[in-house]
């Protein structure tokens, strides 16, 4: 479908978000700028970044789609993001912006009495975190071009169109407009997808939810499945009985049985079944309840995951070095909780409303009834826009859109400069060129953010290619789940420890890191191997990816890998740790003039 | 390689009792923060009858509990903006000491 107020508005956003960039190309002037916008963003212009950072296409389609698909289980994803945020204003948030780096390898380095080796590990984990982010970012602005605009350029699908139309924007705004055009962009980014999903959700409330959920009827879901499949096992048990004690006999007789009289088992249809209780498989699955998604020990680790896997995103933390003081700091991450909490209570009312709604009102509109089956979405995902349309029509549907591509490029955008300063500051400016003019700095964080773009634009158009989409029903939310896991393994054991602890040493740091973030990636790319079906079941291999999040196992074992090396490596505490302490716990002109003594301290010592 | 003097604040008696006194605050507000988060995935794998029990209206326990997350998340967030600025004000005093060591 081609939708003109969703090409008109997305076009606008990007113009707008170029035009920023242009005005704010001129501060770029030097790395504190460009990396960290000068050090002076005020607590409102943050938090707001920081939520632009932290909805993503995931958090903006993705809540209300699981919401509406799955019930109480579809909240984990508010709840856990919201969370999330609690560890860091606990532990993280002022001690992190106190040390004053500019980025977590930076933290590293320092911490651990100047070690390179922990610097370049710390770099290697912040690219591989970056682009497990940035993967799901580039599959969402796939599919949602897909579903919203609808049509392919240049000879490629729509989905290629929106990967590649994504990194391009993306690509020359983040280049020109440095941390401080990204800053103020995501800011609008923000109050675009904000303002998006609080028109849905008024117009919800207005209209009534519905009672769908207190009805307590079995859970039922669309999918896709072939004849074969559907006339699988004896009679009375088929997938074919099950849909027709759900659908209605309208549906049922179009759907399903029209396409079964052809007699082609290797053709598709659309069904309607109730869904299993996984965590409890004797009880009805019903919207009420949670055990949809996922078995006990998959649920417990993907929780887990969640809330810990902010405090390593490094889009996220380097955001509180950009704040003038730790107070601010503070301040930011209350404003960011309560623009969390609002948000994901908005996107779950629109994921129940989406349950009374579609059954209603789909019928009536001729491209919402081809995205339904029997009054119920194919792609759960897709509730926001199609509500959008139902209840505020054209213009509602081209909003919408507007806050779908504002949410990825917000996300992407953080993405590419906390990926940049990364490059650039922490590799480039430390070991290739140290002397190199600021303009020559400025110019490889430049060239960093396109490289990334470029690595990005392979990765969004490599995994329809492998079979990605096909093998995980709910893609986009699987993978940022991964990301926090490798985020949260990678440097939450080392980040807490290395605060706290005093006596960790540089060999637990490194040692827990690579457990951390090694480990997680490795179980993440068997349950790859083992849903894609490159290991057969029942093997070695299947065993070992049988867990879809294994923060559960990894997270600990990081802490403890830690403590062990740090316990058995006495003595190798950094010379200057009191110094160090005071400036992660001391004030903040304690810590800048601790911090300036010891740079002139290894001045003189050059 | 000898400490250069700035070294020993980190052995000030100040800083120690400041640390402390974070981690007596932090250690308990954690512990609750834990306790309560993971009570709601606990609670839904071993008691799903209780979590699906009607509380208010026709709204069940999982619901409330899942929304309570949310306001848990804001109402330990301002105990601790609340705390930070004792910890603040000792950590001027930190600051202060240094400099009168320094003067004198």
């Amino acid at each position: 479908m081609l939708n003109m107020w969703a090409i008109l508005m997305v076009i606008l956003l990007v113009v707008v978000t170029i035009g920023i960039s242009m005005y704010t190309r001129n501060f770029n002037s030097s790395t504190a700028n460009f990396y960290l916008a000068g050090r002076k963003i005020g607590f409102m212009t943050n938090s707001t970044a920081i939520c632009g950072d932290y909805f993503s296409a995931a958090s903006f389609l993705g809540v209300a789609g699981a919401v509406y698909a799955s019930g109480v289980d579809g909240m984990w994803y508010a709840i856990g993001f919201g969370a999330a945020f609690v560890p860091v204003v606990l532990f993280l948030a002022s001690p992190l912006r106190k040390f004053g780096e500019y980025t977590i390898p930076d933290f590293l380095f320092a911490r651990f009495g100047k070690s390179h080796k922990a610097r370049v590990i710390g770099v290697v984990m912040v690219q591989l975190i970056c682009i497990f982010y940035l993967a799901p970012q580039m599959v969402g602005a796939g599919t949602t071009w897909d579903v919203l605009v609808g049509v392919g350029f240049l000879g490629m699908t729509p989905y290629q169109t929106g990967v590649v139309a994504t990194v391009v924007v993306m690509m020359f705004y983040v280049a020109l407009g440095g941390m401080k055009g990204t800053t103020l962009n995501q800011m609008i980014q923000f109050w675009v997808l904000f303002t998006a999903m609080f028109l849905v959700f008024a117009l919800v409330l207005i209209n009534g939810v519905g009672n769908y959920a207190s009805q307590n009827q079995p859970l039922t879901n669309a999918s896709t499945v072939t004849v074969a499949k559907l006339m699988e096992g004896e009679e009375g048990k088929r997938v074919y009985d099950k849909a027709k004690a759900t659908m209605s006999p309208e549906a049922f007789a179009t759907e399903v049985d029209a396409v079964v009289q052809k007699g082609d088992p290797n053709a598709t249809v659309h069904v309607v079944v109730p869904q299993v209780n996984k965590l409890h498989p004797d009880r009805t699955m019903v919207m009420q309840e949670p055990g949809h998604r996922y078995d006990w020990l998959n649920q417990f680790s993907m929780v887990l995951a969640l809330v810990l896997g902010t405090m390593g995103l490094p889009h996220i933390m380097n955001r509180y070095y950009t704040n003038p003081s730790g107070k601010v700091a503070r301040l930011t991450t209350l404003w960011v909780l309560a623009f969390v909490a609002f948000f994901y209570i908005m996107s779950s009312v629109v994921g129940l409303g989406g349950r009374r709604f579609l059954p209603e009102l789909a019928g009536a509109d001729p491209t919402t009834a081809a995205l339904t089956v029997d009054g119920v979405l194919l792609k759960s995902d897709q509730i926001l826009p199609v509500l959008g349309k139902l209840l505020f029509g054209e213009f509602g549907l081209g909003y919408v859109a507007a806050g779908a591509f504002a949410a990825m490029f917000s996300t992407v955008g953080g993405l590419l400069i906390a990926s940049a300063a990364s490059w650039g500051h922490d590799i480039y400016e430390n070991y290739v060129n140290p002397n190199a003019p600021e303009w020559k700095k400025v110019m490889v964080g430049k060239i960093a953010v396109v490289a990334m773009s470029l690595f990005s634009l392979l990765v969004g158009l490599g995994i329809p290619a492998i079979g990605l989409d096909t093998a995980y029903p709910s893609l986009i939310a699987m993978m940022v789940t991964w990301a926090f896991a490798v985020s949260g393994g990678a440097f939450v054991p080392m980040l807490l420890s290395s605060i706290w602890w005093k006596k960790t040493t540089r060999k637990g740091a490194i040692a827990g890191m690579i457990v951390g973030g090694g480990g997680s990636i490795f179980f993440i790319l068997m349950n790859i191997l083992k849903e894609t079906g490159v290991f057969a079941a029942g093997s070695f291999g299947a065993t070992l990816g049988s867990l879809a999040f294994p923060s559960i196992f990894i997270v600990p074992l990081s802490f403890l890998t830690i403590y062990l090396v740090s316990i058995t490596d006495k003595n190798q505490m950094p010379v200057y740790v009191n110094n160090i302490w005071a400036r992660i716990h001391g004030s903040d002109e304690l810590s800048e003039r601790i911090r300036k003594q010891m740079k002139e301290a290894d001045q003189r010592s050059a | 390689m000898s400490q250069s003097p700035s070294n020993m604040i980190g052995h000030s008696a100040l800083l120690r009792q400041l640390i402390q006194k974070k981690k007596r605050f932090l250690i308990p507000m954690c512990l609750f923060f834990l306790f309560f988060y993971f009570s709601l995935p606990v609670l839904i794998i071993i008691k799903p009858e209780w979590m699906n029990q009607a509380v208010y209206g026709s709204i069940s326990l999982a619901w409330i509990y899942a929304a309570a997350q949310c306001l848990m998340t804001l109402l330990l967030s301002s105990i601790y903006m609340l705390r930070a600025r004792h910890f603040d004000q000792m950590a001027a005093q930190i600051t202060s000491s240094v400099e009168s060591e320094e003067i004198t």
